[in-house]
């Protein structure tokens, strides 16, 4: 297997085989990534597409900072965005209610498929879904999210706490149906 | 906001999970990379166009402008003609020390037309030359240092001491008087010198005077310089992959056919191969040269030319053995060779190359012949197909060398054009840029193949030319 080096390089001087490396390397975790922002399959598909082709043509500006896949994490991210963008922007992001959730509360994911995970984060609004992706799963704060997305930061907070809020009714549904083989609990 | 087993719980349900995207994905990204790369090709590849058509442009314009001082010697040409009519005593009258005639002269060349003055400056003494050509020169059109060198050509003529030793710029005036005077002969009788027979001293024959001034004395030993020489050179440029009376570069071929299946499956599919709009080309080789006639020369060479371009294609040549599956272009299918070896395939990126050796036989015009010099040539080559091949870029499918007789012609016929910006380096040297371009004047496939494309090579090169 090439070295990560070795592949950047390769990438860099435009060989095939060093691009068709480094797609298979990250490909199926990157789906993973776009797949939290997409609100279907297919939309994640072209954020990947698009986030390939803008890491192939970028990658000379690579300068090793940060780890590859980082990188290649945010690239991805971006190119989810600028999807998302254009429907929040015709859907414009508002403050919801605020909704109280205990501090203490604790939820088990790690007996759930990855598949029955994205469906239920894709099954978010548009702008809670990235809003959540962002800051829980990638760890963004507020302020960044606020600025990534052009919101406010309030308008943010609430919307990661109505995204909190649906996931725990989306959680305690899926309890119900998978008592059986495990349990989650809010 | 503080981090809660909440977020921390799903940050890590999704940390390091992978979920295998659709193989199309892929596809549809090496595609857009090739389309990206064809593009910054092609930008790259307008510079040189728009270098070449710069070099044709300015070389057309130092050609016109080179025959701009014939048009403008036209009022020589008339005074030329009327010399016969000047009465023949008012040369003899003149000796190159005769002061007095000197200003009769002027005043009478100040009564005279502007022919009537280069006739009497020609037959004058070489001060009273010198004050006619002042006066004629405003309205004859007429540059000085041209007038000059016709009427002291006609001056060297006349007098046959002075025909000898003077290179043209020496031959003033003042110093043929000197050297008059510094010959005993001479001095016995500045008449008998000077004054000509009516035979010499009169220009009864006007393409005698013309002949005489326009000779350059150094033009023999320039020819003589650059009458033979050798080149050695290379050159880098882009082509045009369209087909003529193709639409938007050409850049898609598709042939739909019973074809193979990868999966095993025989199936009515669809052969395509997409091409970058501009492929690129390289050339080096060797020359040899020579002047056939005043500023005409005759040049030729051999030259390996390899030209290459970049394909998607989705048909493979599986052979015997399905494990040594060949690289194919749909574009190069023909109603007749359609067999049950070829198969269609996932999408795949590869290099057509194809080599030529090829003799070149131009024609050349020296447009400007100084240390920096401009030639303009023109004519055809001949090419000899050497080898093509196709190669995939992945390395999946193994490379398909094609010989002589396959889908390309292995004659071909090209016509050429360039221009030669060439400096001179040494004794013997000259460097020169070489802008030009050249297209193929048949299809580089065979006929059966019914695939129209001519390339038009537009390349920069350079040489390295040792004059004997």
């Amino acid at each position: 297997m090439r070295s990560e080096a070795e592949l950047i390089s390769g990438c860099v001087r435009s060989e095939p085989a060093a691009q068709r490396a480094l797609y298979d390397r990250f490909a199926a975790r990157m789906l993973v990534v776009c797949l939290r922002y997409a609100r279907a399959q297919m939309e994640a598909e072209d954020a990947l597409q698009e986030g390939f082709i803008k890491v192939f043509n970028s990658i000379r500006d690579f300068r090793g900072d940060s780890k590859l896949e980082t990188w290649i994490t945010r690239i991805m991210i971006n190119s989810s965005l600028n999807i998302q963008r254009k429907k929040m922007y015709m859907l414009p992001m508002v403050d919801v209610e605020k909704v109280s959730l205990t501090e203490s509360e604790e939820v088990h994911l790690a007996g759930m498929h990855l598949d029955d995970l994205i469906a239920m984060v894709q099954s978010l609004p548009d702008g809670c879904r990235v809003v959540f992706s962002l800051f829980a799963v990638e760890g963004y704060g507020h302020q960044e999210i606020a600025s990534m997305l052009g919101i406010s930061e309030g308008t943010s907070k609430s919307q990661y706490n109505r995204a909190k809020q649906l996931l725990r009714a989306k959680l305690e549904q899926t309890e119900k149906k998978m008592t059986p083989y495990g349990k989650a609990t809010l | 906001m503080e981090r809660q087993p909440f977020e921390k719980a799903w940050h890590d349900a999704f940390q390091g999970k992978e979920k295998q995207p659709a193989p199309q994905i892929w596809s549809a990204i090496s595609n857009e990379l090739a389309n990206t790369a064809a593009a910054r090709n092609r930008r790259r590849m307008v510079f040189f166009q728009w270098l070449a058509a710069a070099s044709v442009v300015f070389a057309l314009t130092v050609v016109f402008l080179n025959e701009r001082p014939s048009l403008d010697q036209q009022p020589v040409t008339r005074s030329e003609q009327v010399l016969p009519a000047v009465p023949q005593d008012s040369a003899a009258q003149q000796t190159p020390t005769s002061t007095p005639s000197d200003a009769a002269l002027s005043a009478k060349a100040q009564s005279s037309s502007t022919t009537n003055s280069y006739t009497s400056a020609i037959n004058a003494s070489p001060a009273a030359t010198k004050t006619a050509l002042k006066q004629t020169q405003p309205t004859a059109f007429l540059r000085k240092a041209d007038f000059q060198q016709r009427a002291l050509a006609f001056l060297a003529e006349s007098r046959p001491e002075n025909n000898v030793v003077l290179p043209l710029e020496t031959q003033r005036p003042d110093a043929m008087v000197d050297s008059t005077k510094a010959t005993p002969e001479r001095t016995t009788s500045p008449t008998q010198v000077t004054d000509p027979t009516p035979e010499a001293a009169t220009p009864t024959n006007p393409a005698t005077l013309a002949h005489v001034a326009n000779e350059q004395p150094v033009e023999p030993k320039k020819q003589a310089s650059r009458a033979l020489w050798t080149s050695v050179g290379f050159a880098g440029g882009g082509f045009t992959t369209a087909a003529a009376g193709g639409t938007g570069g050409g850049l898609e071929a598709s042939t739909t056919a019973d074809f193979a299946m990868t999966n095993g499956m025989r199936s009515s599919a669809t052969a395509t191969s997409q091409k970058a709009q501009v492929g690129t080309a390289f050339s080096f080789g060797i020359g040899v040269g020579k002047m056939i006639a005043g500023r005409w020369s005759l040049q030729t060479g051999l030259v390996y030319l390899q030209q290459s371009v970049g394909y998607t294609s989705n048909l493979i040549s599986l052979g015997t053995n399905t494990t040594s599956a060949k690289v194919y272009l749909a574009e190069t299918l023909s109603a007749t060779n359609y067999s049950a070896d070829l198969a269609i395939t996932t999408p795949y990126q590869l290099q057509a190359q194809v080599n030529y050796l090829a003799v070149p036989m131009m024609a050349g015009y020296v447009v400007l012949d100084r240390t920096f010099s401009i030639q303009v040539n023109g004519g055809v080559a001949t090419d000899f197909l050497v080898q093509s091949a196709w190669q995939d870029r992945s390395g999946l499918y193994t490379t398909n060398r094609q010989s002589a007789n396959d889908v390309y012609r292995p004659v071909n016929w090209a016509g050429l054009f360039n221009t030669e910006f060439s400096y001179r380096i040494g004794k013997h040297y000259r460097a020169s840029l070489v802008p030009g371009v050249r297209y193929s004047m048949q299809p580089i496939y065979r006929p059966e193949i019914r695939n129209d494309l001519r390339p038009l090579i537009w390349d920069i090169g350079f040489r390295i030319r040792y004059q004997f």
